[in-house]
């Protein structure tokens, strides 16, 4: 999933897709003309939507851009909290500043953001009479709703698209909408056919698949009215996270996990909805040495923190490898039991990992050890979130079971409780 | 009457000669067959030197006029110059150093026991057995710890290679011994290259054994380095010995220093890095892992290990 905002490093991280973006803006060009029969009904709009640009005044220019609304009289605007994470994460270093359709320029003051839901509230300081009304009436599934943004700075544009109802495989809602929304339309409004706030954009995965913050969502920030102080800001975001991940993870510990069989044991795989698996074998090598399958699974959420640095994986994995020429010791040597992290950080934001490592008692089994590794590292600015990474090998002569559990930004209790539940699953 | 031991280092090499001291009549060293002491180099007089015991019972040297002259200790001799036991003399290119044979000379130099160990294989068959004993061990690790099947072709391929080794290195310290010592002590750097062979291969054995069981990294990495800088020393001194006259303590002295110079020089990227580029999203446990039937360590229970992982929690963050 592709976040919206424009950025030089998110446009790193994402080069994948970049290739597939230039297709996807060719097809915005060539569907245009249906969506200019809209754009009379929503000629008035074009104007409510603000360019959100995050500037660094040292390098005189802006960092990264986005779009906004102003959605109260006394110049409440909202946004992406990805538009202004580097603003966030340094703001000493940046400013916020809007431009209007007209070309006007001004400052924007930060209140309140979500990172969960991945929203900002923003403060005008030369409010617009005109404001877009956030709606109150449900979407349906099928609804046409028009997307307004300014895409890669080439200027207001609207997009229209089917609503097909929330994304499945998401622990947090979001609305799957079938347009293409692209790089710096982020946080621009998502309108139903009355001109009434439905969503905000938020992100796409590609071709035609676009992605909505649902509009109470953004109604809660406003009716929350708090504005939280600069040097809160990392205590802020760990509060969120911590909050979110509290019952994200206590489900997953208070749930059963449906027993689904690896290798020929009794494992498990999407424990929730917002959890998807993929299976790999190397059947089709000549010449293996090893036999191997695997499976991993992922939760469909993680947290934008800034564009070093996302939280919030969830992800497990099981191989089992049986040696089909290799002697017990060379087989030994085929395992290497480092684990790496599943989400981005670095020396700014986290510590390296510290670990422990042991080898755990068992029952019957003969000719056979468990080593089990824990590690964890710490988030630096936000006290009292770890990351971790927990192995489970089970290794015998000829073959080897393996279990990986890596979990990102909780707190130490619900580590342990996890690392647990999943080793006593696994065992 | 007193006797003299003449040493000479002509072109023929180091001899010595036994050399009475007349009272009437006196010595001669010279290129000529009546010398008393013939020395062979054209650039020495027949008659080039002559030595005399003075009255007052020194012993006195004599150029006599020779063409290209002679030195005492670098002192160019004009006419005669009193001379002090082993000074040397210096005519053409040849070196004289006279003792006096009442002198005792010092007692017989120990052999170090590192002649003594290679003297235990001095036979054919008793090299035959190291080499191969060396080779077996070789082959054994690299098979243990091959990530692929040894096939027959791999196994010629790892003798063969073992093999060019070993004698590359023999003929390259044998080369470097006769420089140095002046004999070329061949069969000593076999042996010593077998010997170090073997004794590395067990030792690699040994060390994932216990690093597999102990399952600390830093303390298994550390484990490794100091076995194989040990090792390193042992070899070091062993062909010092074979190959120099180095006194016992400059040996040991020298091998540990180059091996701690070495050790340090790559290690010192590690050690000289910033806190920020040690940074790595990597976990960092213990690599080396062995069949179960390896383990002896006993394994604990999962309640134990969680209270023993409670401590990777503890992080020493900065305060801002």
């Amino acid at each position: 999933m592709t976040l919206l905002s424009t950025s030089p490093a998110s446009g790193a991280r994402f080069r994948l897709l970049t290739g597939y973006l230039i297709l996807v803006f060719m097809l915005v060009l060539t569907s245009w003309v249906p969506v200019s029969r809209a754009d009379e009904d929503f000629a008035e709009y074009y104007s409510q939507v603000y360019q959100i640009r995050v500037i660094s005044p040292q390098a005189g220019s802006k960092s990264s851009i986005g779009s906004g609304f102003q959605v109260s009289q006394d110049g409440l605007i909202i946004t992406n909290f990805h538009v202004i994470a580097s603003y966030v994460h340094a703001p000493e270093r940046h400013k916020i500043e809007y431009q209007s359709h007209t070309g006007q320029k001004g400052s924007l003051k930060l209140l309140d953001f979500d990172v969960v839901n991945d929203l900002a509230l923003l403060r005008h300081s030369n409010p617009s009479e005109k404001t877009l009304r956030l709606s109150d009436t449900a979407l349906l599934k099928g609804q046409t709703v028009y997307a307004l943004g300014n895409p890669r700075d080439y200027g207001t544009s609207l997009v229209k698209g089917p609503n097909n109802g929330l994304v499945e495989h998401s622990y947090d809602a979001q609305i799957l909408f079938s347009a293409s929304l692209n790089p710096g339309m982020s946080g621009g409004p998502a309108l139903n056919s009355s001109g009434e706030v439905v969503g905000v954009n938020v992100a796409t995965a590609g071709s035609q698949l676009s992605f909505l913050v649902p509009v109470v969502k953004a109604k809660a920030l406003v009716a929350a009215d708090r504005e939280v102080l600069q040097q809160d800001y990392q205590a802020e975001i760990a509060r969120q996270i911590k909050v979110w991940q509290r019952s994200r993870v206590q489900e997953l510990l208070d749930s059963e996990w449906p027993t689904e069989e690896f290798a020929g044991k009794p494992l498990f795989g999407e424990i929730r909805k917002d959890f998807q698996c993929w299976g790999y074998t190397n059947d089709d090598e000549e010449a293996r040495k090893v036999a191997d399958a695997s499976k991993s699974c992922r939760a469909g959420n993680t947290l934008y923190l800034n564009h070093d640095l996302n939280a919030g994986e969830l992800y497990f994995s099981f191989a089992h490898s049986r040696s089909l020429t290799l002697s017990p010791t060379q087989f030994a040597t085929t395992i290497r039991p480092w684990m790496s992290a599943n989400n981005d950080s670095n020396f700014t934001h986290s510590t390296n990992y510290q670990c422990h490592v042991d080898f755990l008692q068992q029952t019957q089994v003969e000719n056979r050890f468990q080593r089990a590794t824990v590690c964890v590292r710490a988030y630096k600015k936000m006290a009292g979130l770890y990351d971790s990474l927990l192995l489970l090998e089970q290794v015998e002569n000829k073959q080897k079971w393996v279990a990986h559990l890596s979990v990102s930004a909780l707190e130490k209790d619900q580590i342990q409780q996890i690392n647990r539940k999943f080793l006593e699953h696994v065992q | 009457m007193r006797t003299l031991i003449v040493l000479v280092n002509d072109k023929s090499g180091e001899r010595m000669e036994r050399v009475t001291l007349k009272k009437t009549k006196p010595s001669v060293i010279g290129r000529a067959w009546h010398s008393d002491v013939i020395v062979q180099d054209k650039f020495v007089e027949a008659d080039h030197l002559s030595i005399q015991l003075s009255d007052e019972g020194l012993l006195e040297i004599t150029d006599l006029n020779s063409t290209n002259g002679s030195t005492i200790a670098g002192k160019p001799v004009t006419g005669s110059a009193v001379y002090r036991f082993g000074e040397v003399i210096r005519i053409g290119d040849t070196n004289l150093q006279i003792y006096d044979a009442a002198d005792g000379v010092a007692p017989a130099a120990i052999r170090s026991s590192w002649f003594l160990l290679i003297d235990r294989f001095k036979s054919l068959p008793a090299i035959f057995a190291l080499t191969l004993v060396a080779l077996m061990l070789h082959l054994g690790s690299s098979w243990l710890f091959a990530n692929e099947p040894v096939l027959v072709n791999d196994v010629v391929t790892i003798i063969i290679t073992a093999l060019v080794v070993l004698v590359a290195w023999t003929l390259l310290m044998s080369f470097a011994s006769k420089l140095l010592r002046g004999e070329g002590n061949m069969r000593a750097f076999w042996v010593l290259g077998c010997l170090v062979l073997g004794l590395l291969e067990i030792a690699t054995l040994l060390l994932a054994l216990v690093r597999f069981n102990l399952q600390r990294v830093e303390l298994g990495g550390l484990l490794s380095t100091l076995t194989y800088c040990a090792i390193a020393v042992l070899l070091l001194v062993g062909a010092l010995t074979f190959a120099t006259h180095m006194q016992r303590r400059s040996k040991w002295v020298f091998s540990i220093l180059l091996v701690l110079t070495i050790v340090g020089l790559f290690r010192s990227d590690e050690w000289l890095k910033p806190e920020h580029e040690k940074w790595t999203a990597q976990t960092q446990t213990e690599n080396v892992t062995l069949p179960p039937a390896f383990l002896w360590r006993a394994p604990v229970s999962l309640s134990k290990f969680e209270t023993d992982a409670e401590k990777i929690f503890d992080f020493e963050l900065e305060q801002n």
